[in-house]
């Protein structure tokens, strides 16, 4: 494992994800369903999955390149999916509020 | 006798109706069992379908201790009606509701438009189809009581 500025970018992230993940899990309890609820599941899902991956990223030089390009490509994948949901519920909620 | 009074059982008007312990006469008895603690003279009356000396009785009746004048808090307001319909709709996830509602004035327009904030919160983080049933079933009572 090689301690360069990268490592130290990817603890940070990692860090934040963290509590991403502390985040979406305790507002869970206080959305239990409606429109929010219903996405807050599957953002949820999406959290857990890029924590999984950023706890990867320290050992990404032990990583075949083609696995390594695969993981990427998936976390880029899952992050559009992820803005695009939040962005949908965003939009979603003004709507509902300004009715 | 003011006719928008509303009455209340005392202990003592409760005990009468489930024992006969006090041996009330029918009359009083009949005017006693109309007494609800929601209805006004004006209703007790319709409710008596034309009995005679309703008031009276009552006047005798409250005199005897069977029953009292209502307070403020003994009133079926509209706002604690609606409260008991959001807890019979959402259940355990009324808590948010509830509160929200508690702050608002008990008048009928400010009450609808409550109602109305409250389904917004209800369909975003409780359910969308409980918001619609709570916020057609307050509204039907709201014109109800109007």
């Amino acid at each position: 494992m090689v301690f360069d500025i990268s490592f130290f970018v990817s603890i940070a992230a990692i860090v934040v994800m963290l509590y991403c993940l502390f985040l979406v899990v305790s507002l869970k309890a206080r959305v239990p369903g409606g429109m929010i609820g219903k996405k807050w599941n599957f953002l949820l899902t999406l959290v857990v999955l890029f924590t999984v991956g950023y706890l990867s990223t320290p050992f990404f030089s032990k990583i075949p390149e083609n696995i390594l390009r695969l993981i990427v490509g998936f976390i880029f994948f899952f992050g559009a999916i992820y803005v695009v949901i939040t962005v949908k519920l965003i939009f979603n909620i003004i709507k509902e509020l300004s009715e | 006798m003011a006719s928008s009074v509303i009455f209340v059982l005392t202990d003592k008007g409760h005990e009468e109706l489930k024992t006969r312990k006090y041996k009330v006469p029918m009359h009083q008895r009949r005017v006693l069992i109309l007494v609800d603690g929601k209805s006004d003279i004006n209703s007790i009356k319709e409710k008596g379908h034309g009995m005679p000396g309703i008031e009276e009785s009552l006047g005798v009746l409250e005199a005897d201790g069977y029953i009292s004048k209502a307070s403020g808090h003994d009133r079926l307001s509209l706002k604690s009606e609606l409260l008991k319909i959001i807890k019979e709709v959402l259940g355990k996830s009324s808590d948010k509701v509830l509160s929200k509602l508690e702050k608002v004035p008990d008048s009928a327009p400010e009450l609808r438009s409550a109602m109305a904030e409250c389904k917004k919160l209800v369909k975003l983080t409780i359910s969308e189809s409980k918001a619609e049933e709570l916020l057609k079933k307050c509204n039907e009572f709201i014109e109800k009581m109007q």
